[in-house]
């Protein structure tokens, strides 16, 4: 089980937003860290194949990023997560369900579990727009785990939630990397130093790292060395 | 298809929540109504010995309970010189008319007895009576010769006439012509005619056009934010790196699309349908298109015919409708950008309802193009389309509808299934 994107690169008109990125990832979670600007949801977005590539490819398992099979193994959970305000987080995630390849029984029976699994559990009747912005993160990790899949892109999978549910979420992702390829950016380095075997910083479209990590060592302190602190704060 | 009955209850879900479409519904269908109900609204006075105000209503169901003594009588040359000597030169009376808001304004009609049209209801039937088949045979022959000496012999001869200029207007082959001609061959000559005016069905027949367009306003309202809403609701991510978010989504969603444009387009056509019906009467069923709307038309075909096949063909500009805006939908990206691409191709199709016959071809695909067909009244235009054999309007504009169709929607399936750039 591998992901291995080869010299992946796009250009926006005046911008390289990604560089020339070769990846190989195997099962474990994977940490994504860079500045605002570097590139991490332009890569994110070209794996998950809703993004054209300037240049380079991306494959799963030797299933090119175009194959329907490559997108049944995906999970994806994206930055600036969107949702049916009319519909109930039961409604929302049988949607996702059947958009996502599963057949009715299946589907419910996955939905509740993954709504009790994310404390939604009291409120699957409950329309989405009356939801804080808190549930409805939960709600969107929840529906990235519906296919339970081999590949989980995360992008920015804990904003938004308060300090106690961040460490479930956190421990749960880590439990995911047990058996898949999990991508996980974020902006908060502490959670990439609990779970992640893995470490990529991203600066102006390149990976300027890209190693295994030693939760002994102090990732903020290497993160603000790569970058300096201003831009680390940006 | 892989959960596309999920999807498609999923995405009419969707819609059925957009209050837009609701109250777009509500306005298009309260309009249809109103077209029949605009036929009977006001009052008219006749005027001259004593005033009598009747209800246009109340003249309408008494030409439908009492109908004229005029059934199963033939347009002949004794029923031309009746009518002429009932309603033509012989007398003249100003009536004036009250409209709902009570706005008055005179208008002459040709009247047979005015002592008679003033003491009772009855006698202003009389109007209603021969005035169909006097502006008919008067349309045909020109007004200067509605005289004593007009025969059914000059009447026939004279719609004939006009036919064949039809034909040569718009530039027939001998091939059509010839078609037209056998077609005339079973016209019943002379024509018998029904005793009731012009009623339920007609209006039907009339009103269609203009619900049309109503259908495709609410197609444009309710469809051209149909797949662009979900990059507006940042759902598109989701959706595309879905397994199911490709050819399945987009099947679910065109045929959404189709179903809330036709269900609309049953609903606004059924509303005026119902109106017309209700109001006007079904009693003008069997009456020939001749008698009441197209004394030159060449062929057979009752009011009722014609009222149901427009109104069928206009369910199938729903289908057209809806393809359109939502391969414009998907081509803009924008609802807001697609709505105002869809209305300004409407209001285009409105301000040019025909092109010149200099350029035949253009000009008949345009007279078939659905926002377009029947502008200039549907059995107006005697052009054919040779397709081995010969095809009216009204089998020509539904396979070139579906043919569009089929195009539009392949259009739109490329466009879903692209990859952004951006």
């Amino acid at each position: 089980m591998e992901l291995i994107t080869d010299r992946l690169s796009k250009h926006f008109q005046n911008k390289i937003a990604v560089d020339r990125v070769s990846l190989r990832l195997a099962p474990g979670v994977t940490g994504l860290l860079g500045a605002n600007g570097a590139g991490k949801t332009t890569l994110m977005r070209l794996i998950c194949g809703i993004l054209k590539p300037t240049a380079g490819s991306v494959s799963f398992d030797g299933l090119d990023v175009s194959a329907e099979e490559y997108r049944a193994q995906l999970g994806y959970l994206p930055q600036d997560f969107g949702y049916y305000p009319d519909f109930t987080a039961l409604d929302f995630l049988l949607y996702m369900a059947a958009i996502k390849g599963l057949g009715k029984s299946q589907a419910r029976r996955k939905s509740l579990e993954l709504l009790d699994t994310v404390g939604l559990a009291d409120v699957y009747r409950k329309k989405v727009k009356t939801f804080s912005g808190g549930m409805r993160q939960r709600l969107g990790i929840a529906q990235a785990l519906l296919n339970d899949p081999k590949l989980l892109i995360l992008d920015e999978p804990t904003s938004g939630l308060d300090p106690k549910e961040r460490v479930r979420f956190r421990d749960l992702i880590a439990d995911l990397g047990r058996d898949s390829v999990v991508l996980l950016s974020t902006h908060i380095v502490s959670d990439v130093e609990h779970i992640a075997d893995r470490v990529l910083i991203m600066r102006a479209g390149q990976i300027t790292f890209d190693g295994p990590w030693d939760p002994e060592r102090d990732l903020e302190k290497f993160y603000l060395a790569q970058f300096g602190e201003e831009e680390a704060n940006a | 298809m892989r959960n596309f009955g999920t999807l498609y209850r999923f995405e009419l879900k969707k819609l059925w929540h957009r209050k837009m479409i609701w109250i777009a519904l509500a306005i298009l269908t309260a309009a249809a109504v109103l077209i029949p109900v605009g036929a009977v609204t006001g009052k008219v006075r006749v005027s001259g010995g004593t005033d009598q105000v009747y209800s246009l209503y109340e003249i309408v169901q008494r030409q439908r309970t009492d109908p004229a003594g005029l059934e199963g009588r033939v347009l002949d040359t004794d029923l031309i010189q009746e009518a002429i000597e009932k309603m033509g030169v012989l007398s003249r009376t100003t009536i004036t008319v009250i409209g709902s808001d009570n706005a008055e304004a005179s208008v002459t009609v040709r009247q047979a007895d005015p002592d008679e049209l003033v003491r009772t209801l009855d006698g202003y039937v009389v109007q209603w009576e021969y005035g169909d088949i006097w502006n008919t045979v008067e349309t045909a022959v020109g007004q200067e010769n509605m005289t004593e000496d007009l025969t059914g012999e000059d009447y026939y001869a004279a719609l004939d006439e006009a036919r064949q200029q039809a034909y040569t207007v718009r530039g027939l082959s001998d091939g059509a012509r010839a078609w037209w001609d056998a077609q005339a061959e079973k016209l019943e000559r002379p024509l018998t005619i029904t005793g009731y005016p012009a009623g339920g069905w007609c209006s039907l027949a009339e009103a269609a056009f203009v619900v049309n367009l109503f259908i495709f306003l609410f197609a444009i309202i309710a469809l051209s934010g149909l797949f662009p809403l979900e990059s507006q609701r940042r759902t598109d991510a989701l959706l595309q790196c879905a397994r199911n978010g490709g050819t399945p989504l987009y099947a679910a969603k065109l045929m959404t699309g189709l179903t809330v444009s036709f269900c609309g387009g049953l609903i606004t056509l059924g509303s005026t349908a119902a109106g017309c019906l209700i109001l006007l009467g079904p009693e003008d069923a069997a009456t020939a298109v001749q008698q009441l709307m197209y004394p030159a038309y060449g062929a057979p075909m009752t009011v009722r015919q014609l009222a149901l096949t427009v109104c069928g063909i206009y369910l199938a500009a729903s289908l057209i409708h809806a393809a359109f805006v939502m391969a414009v939908g998907l081509l803009t990206r924008g609802g807001t950008s697609a709505m105002a691409v869809c209305f300004g191709t409407m209001m285009l199709f409105i301000m040019v309802p025909a092109l010149p016959m200099s350029h035949p071809w253009l000009s008949q695909l345009w007279s078939l193009l659905p926002t377009v067909f029947g502008a200039n009244g549907v059995l107006a235009d005697p052009r054919l389309v040779h397709l081995g054999g010969y095809l009216t309007n009204f089998q020509a504009a539904p396979l070139l509808w579906l043919v569009l169709t089929l195009a539009l929607a392949a259009l739109a399936w490329l466009l879903h299934r692209r990859v952004p750039n951006k």
